[in-house]
């Protein structure tokens, strides 16, 4: 068999069994697939409010996304995404709170700039230690993410917290501050078109410019690298720190667009969603818009299930989790099909 | 009476065999020497005796019992032992740990102080010294040679393979390992030393078997032999140059090293070398595998930093410049190892290509590709070099999906542009085809005809004496004599590959 | 403010809500280390004690046993762990990927059948496993009541790392174990089944997860909540860290961890307005400096987290 014929046959075998799995999911939470279906593909494609959903939950997957897939371009197992997007979105708040007197499209510029340089420099500590001491990064990015996790709930308690209440959350940021809506009433917002231009840039990063080229370069075989005088350190750091950028900037969207105000628990898990995504887009920026899109989809549409059905919504980690296990697990299905022919 | 009989042993990977028909016979207190260049077959036959392969045919009679070893363990446990040239020691712990890691142990709880009595002893009678406390990653390479040879002893073999056990010691080192050998020998302990030392041969063994291309080419004794015969045996082929060698005119020296050492510990990987390479000349590069000469391109190229001495080219010290800085002026460096050095396989042949000069005009300007000249580049390569392609897809092919010869045209047609005054080839031909060596050759020669220079490294050595103006010989990490042209032939240059210098003078 | 601080209530009441607090780190961060000792990373145990937390509840809700509750844990936190097991032994996968993988599955299993199970019925309460006192020694002051007025978790976790301590120190199996996971090529030379090893491994990483998050429902909560585990098990990956790979100091790292929590809840109850969070990132913070601390000697298994594949240098 072909490598391509059997990558088909593998793909139509995964795309089976999540099928199946979700049918008897469905069945098992007492509803009728039919009815399921109809209900999910009528929460996504039935109204523009669900359609625009999608984009709106897409978004902060686009970005944090990407940024998983630019370092994982160099090697650079950042599944920090989730903390990064923490210090995009203290800071965006810090600067959009902080600053009443500048006027609003300023502080969203400052907000992007300074949500990105955070988010950089928190995946930035990360490099460091790898590059410079050899500690695996995978380790001192989550303690990184617990890190930002307390740092938010710190935030909202202390500095940032609302002096007009009592809930652990800063105050209202002025809409003169706020990420433009598209089409209201819906909550598709202006961070859908900026993660759309982040994934453009990216490609064209990687694509057509020389860092692209050596961050290429690294990724697929470092000791070449080093023979051809490409540094390798450099563009570990380089793809750790953009990565970060990218991820921060998923919290200044969902900052500025959604939440307008700083609160506790809004990536909502992004952070380590965005390291699957990554891994089913093969890293490449175009895959990572179609799954992310794919991926609000989906909850949009689990969403519709859960309120018309009792389907718990649930039911999407389990099978994007199922079709990642799978990916990883197809090792075994190639080899009985070796054994079988042999 | 024989103790290990391998019979007609033959083993293939993928359609190529490494071992065919192999005999192999040894015997109680017997050093049995294991001789051969590389990829003549020496560690595969040890690997099958040992239980890591299975031979696809013939029989392993142990102690007059045929045997079929499934795993190192069995191996073991039937009283082989085998020291690989890594060795296989835990680092963080301790000598005794090591030693008694994996054996059975009467009761459930670690009975060391037992153990530590038997390793002193058994230390102690054959010249082993070792710390049974001492952490392995403290220990100098000698020392865990020496916990590794206890470690197959503590299991009571009968018979130890070592695989190039000299290669990681000292000149003094070597010497206490042979007082090791010598004890073990008068024990009545067999023992099988894969070696391409000459030197060490005649003074170690007793008899040594020579495998040439996966076969058994003679069975002598030590005594009634010597190097000269021996070195016939293992290269085994009158060898003739086929290249017109024309004139050259004494243009100078492009490059040159003085006093360059590379230092691993206490060990010269690169010891106190002296070399020139001339405008318009190829000098070539002898010795087998694993002797520096990989460390001497990388230092020249710039990929590893010598510990000290001078590197100059066109007469200007390079020592500080970097990889990048000594290709652009005019170090090209060919890999020995294309996959790992030279190409990142999973892109297609035009970024591949563009390796050297991504960062350079017309390719790029300020960090933008620019798609006409990398294209154009590409193209060129691909008709001047006949590099054949997958398909349609051409300079977009994959470089993982070509021919290894397609591959070594990529990096030929990357390394050696017109600009390269000096072209490093470190075993260029290796696993190629007959018309895609007799290629490479070809552009080597025509970059010495054009008064460039060329150092060439190969263990092949009907492709030095073909190819070179001068030989030069490396051993144990140094140069052990340079030949001129006329004066070299197959004999020498063996003697000196397996470091018989005054022999071959 | 600092009299009611500086208290024996205060103190003795600070350490008894340490240790409990710790007990489940304890157990995954043991079953962590067992594993990582090994040679395999788990991420997944965030996963391994979610399932272990679901199936204790399921188990002890359907039959009414808390025994059998504890049962359907340990199957649970096996379960997982054999997932990460087959994906990481036997196809050589990246282990971080299939940890990530598996921490969202499960999250989604568990989210989903507990709706499920909860679906028309009303709010269900387990009674947990009551304490046992020990006669005497839970008279010590201050720490007493902390160590010796606990549950048979805690207990059995005295034990457990005694063994856990002298197997690693004293026995052959020990010195095997920890091969594995430094130099799985000398190891296989030696004789010691690498394969066969890095799986008990999983096993035991699976059991001792499974246990941790079971302790959550059975001991402390009673309930199964959604995502209840909350990151305990990434903090038990902390934990083997800065408890450089012992089950002594993973136990001390864990208690840490459980006293960076335990300080704020028991501030809190006495009035005093510092945030939790900044008393919780401590630890963290700690564990990253003791990264930096261990530059050069780290502790780390050499092998960690690389796939072993016979023949294949």
């Amino acid at each position: 068999m072909t490598g391509k014929k059997q990558k088909i046959v593998q793909a139509v075998v995964i795309a089976l069994i999540t099928i199946i799995a979700g049918t008897g999911l469905i069945v098992m939470s007492n509803a009728n697939p039919m009815d399921a279906y109809t209900n999910f593909f009528r929460g996504i494609f039935g109204n523009l409010n669900g359609f625009c959903e999608v984009f709106v939950k897409a978004t902060p997957l686009i970005f944090t996304g990407l940024g998983c897939a630019v370092a994982f371009r160099t090697g650079f197992f950042n599944i920090g995404a989730e903390g990064q997007f923490y210090m995009g979105a203290l800071t965006s708040a810090m600067v959009a709170l902080g600053l009443p007197g500048v006027p609003g499209i300023l502080r969203i510029i400052l907000a992007l700039v300074i949500g990105f340089l955070a988010g950089g420099v928190w995946a930035l500590i990360a490099a460091i230690f790898k590059a410079k001491f050899g500690i695996s990064e995978i380790i001192v990015t989550i303690m990184l993410n617990y890190i930002a996790i307390n740092l938010i709930g710190l935030a909202v308690r202390t500095f940032l917290m609302d002096p007009a209440g009592s809930v652990p959350q800063s105050a209202k940021i002025d809409e003169s501050a706020l990420l433009a809506q598209i089409l209201p009433p819906t909550r598709l917002h202006v961070g859908f078109i900026i993660a759309l231009v982040a994934a453009a840039g990216v490609w064209y990063l990687l694509e057509k410019t020389t860092l692209g080229y050596e961050i290429k370069v690294v990724g697929f075989n470092k000791r070449a690298a080093a023979c051809n005088g490409i540094s390798v350190m450099k563009n570990i750091v380089i793809s750790a720190f953009l990565s970060g950028g990218l991820a921060g900037l998923a919290g200044v969207v969902e900052v500025l667009a959604i939440q307008k105000k700083l609160l506790e628990g809004i990536s909502s898990n992004c952070g380590y969603t965005a390291v699957l995504i990554a891994l089913m887009a093969g890293n490449h920026p175009v895959g990572v818009v179609v799954a992310s899109i794919a991926m609000a989809a989906m909850q949009v549409g689990a969403n519709t299930m859960q309120r018309q059905l009792g389907v718990p919504s649930a039911i999407v980690d389990i099978l994007v989790g199922l079709v990642v296990l799978l990916i990883l697990a197809k090792g075994l299905m190639s080899r009985k099909k070796v054994k079988k022919a042999a | 009476m024989a103790i290990l009989e391998m019979k007609h042993i033959s083993k293939a990977f993928s359609g190529v065999y490494a071992n065919e028909d192999v005999d192999l016979s040894v015997e109680k207190g017997e050093i049995h020497a294991l001789l051969g260049e590389n990829g003549a077959g020496k560690t595969t036959l040890m690997n099958i005796l040992f239980g890591i392969y299975t031979a696809d045919t013939g029989e392993i009679y142990w102690k007059d019992k045929k045997v079929v070893f499934d795993s190192p363990r069995e191996a073991i446990n039937q009283g082989i032992g085998m020291v690989h040239q890594h060795f296989s020691l835990v680092q963080k712990m301790t000598v005794l740990e090591n030693i008694i890691l994996g054996l059975k142990q009467d009761g459930l709880f670690l009975s060391k102080m037992d153990a530590r009595k038997s390793i002193v002893e058994l230390a102690e009678k054959y010249g082993l010294r070792v710390r049974p406390d001492a952490r392995i990653r403290d220990l100098s390479v000698g020392e865990q040679q020496r916990v590794e040879i206890l470690k197959a002893l503590y299991r009571n073999v009968d018979l130890l393979i070592l695989d190039e056990p000299t290669g990681v010691l000292t000149p003094k080192e070597t010497q206490d390992f042979f007082e090791v050998l010598r004890k073990l020998k008068k024990e009545g302990y067999a023992v099988i030393i894969i070696t391409h030392r000459m030197s060490e041969i005649m003074a170690i063994s007793d008899r040594v078997t020579i495998l040439r291309d996966g076969k058994k080419v003679k069975e002598l004794v030590t005594s009634e032999t010597d190097p000269k015969e021996l070195s016939m045996y293992m290269i085994g082929r009158e060898l003739h140059g086929e290249f017109e060698i024309q004139e050259q005119s004494d243009t100078g020296v492009a490059l040159e090293l003085k006093n360059v050492n590379i230092m691993k510990g206490e060990k010269a990987i690169l010891d106190n070398i002296h070399l020139t390479v001339n405008k318009g000349e190829i000098l070539g590069i002898a010795g087998v595998d694993g002797n520096g000469q990989t460390e001497l391109a990388e230092v020249i190229a710039g990929i590893r930093k010598s510990t000290s001495g001078e590197i100059c080219f066109m007469n200007e010290s390079i020592q500080k410049a970097t990889v990048k800085q000594r290709f652009e002026k005019g170090i090209s460096y060919i890999s020995d190892d294309r996959h790992a050095d030279g190409l990142v396989i999973d892109m297609t042949l035009k970024e591949n290509m563009l390796l050297k000069d991504y960062d350079k005009e017309p390719f790029s300007k300020k960090g933008i590709f620019n798609k006409k000249p990398i294209e154009e580049q590409a193209k060129n390569a691909i008709e001047k070099f006949q590099i054949k392609t997958t398909g349609t897809t051409g300079m977009e092919s994959v470089v993982k999906l070509l021919s290894g010869g397609n591959q070594q045209k990529i990096i030929i047609a990357r390394e050696v542009t017109e600009e390269a005054r000096l072209v490093i080839a470190n075993q260029p031909t290796r696993g190629l085809d007959i018309g895609a060596t007799e290629f490479v050759r070809q552009t080597l020669m025509d970059v010495r005809n054009s008064d460039r220079s060329v150092l060439l490294i190969s263990a092949d050595l009907e492709e030095i004496l073909a190819l070179s103006d001068r030989i030069a010989v490396m051993f144990g990490g140094k140069i052990v004599g340079v030949l001129n042209r006329s004066e070299a032939n197959v004999q020498k240059i063996g003697l000196l590959m397996g470091g018989m210098t005054k022999e071959a003078m | 403010m600092l009299e009611q601080i500086l208290t024996m209530g205060f103190f003795t009441a600070f350490f008894s809500a340490m240790v409990r607090m710790a007990v489940p780190l304890i157990y995954a961060g043991l079953g962590e280390m067992f594993a990582e000792k090994a040679g395999i990373l788990n991420i997944g145990m965030e996963g391994v004690m979610l399932s272990g937390a679901f199936c204790s509840f399921a188990g002890a809700m359907f039959s009414g046993s808390l025994m059998i509750g504890l049962l359907c844990g340990i199957l649970g936190g096996i379960a997982v762990g054999m997932i990460h097991a087959v994906l990481s032994i036997k196809l050589a996968q990246n282990q971080s990927v299939s940890g990530i993988a598996i921490n969202m599955f499960v999250l989604g299993v568990t989210s989903f059948f507990s709706r499920i199970l909860k679906e028309g019925k009303s709010y269900q309460q387990l009674t947990t496993f009551s304490t046992i006192k020990i006669p005497g020694l839970r008279s010590i002051p201050l720490i007493g009541d902390a160590l010796f007025n606990q549950d048979i978790f805690t207990y059995f976790l005295y034990v457990l790392i005694i063994v856990m301590t002298v197997f690693y120190a004293k026995t052959a199996k020990g010195l095997a174990f920890q091969a594995v996971g430094e130099h799985p090529r000398a190891a296989d030379a030696a004789g010691i089944p690498v394969h066969k090893y890095q799986y008990i491994a999983m096993l035991v990483n699976g059991i001792l997860g499974g246990i941790g998050g079971a302790y959550l429902v059975l001991v402390q909560l009673g309930v199964f909540t959604e995502n209840m585990i909350s990151g305990r098990g990434y903090i038990a990956l902390a934990a083997v860290i800065l408890g450089r790979y012992t089950p002594v100091g993973t136990f001390g790292a864990a208690l840490i961890f459980g006293g960076a929590n335990a300080l704020q809840i028991r501030l809190q109850a006495v009035g005093v307005p510092l945030p939790a969070q900044a008393l919780a990132m401590l630890p963290y913070i700690i564990t990253l400096i003791a990264l930096l601390g261990s530059i050069g000697r780290s502790n780390e298994p050499e092998s960690l987290s690389k796939p072993y594949i016979r023949g294949s240098r």
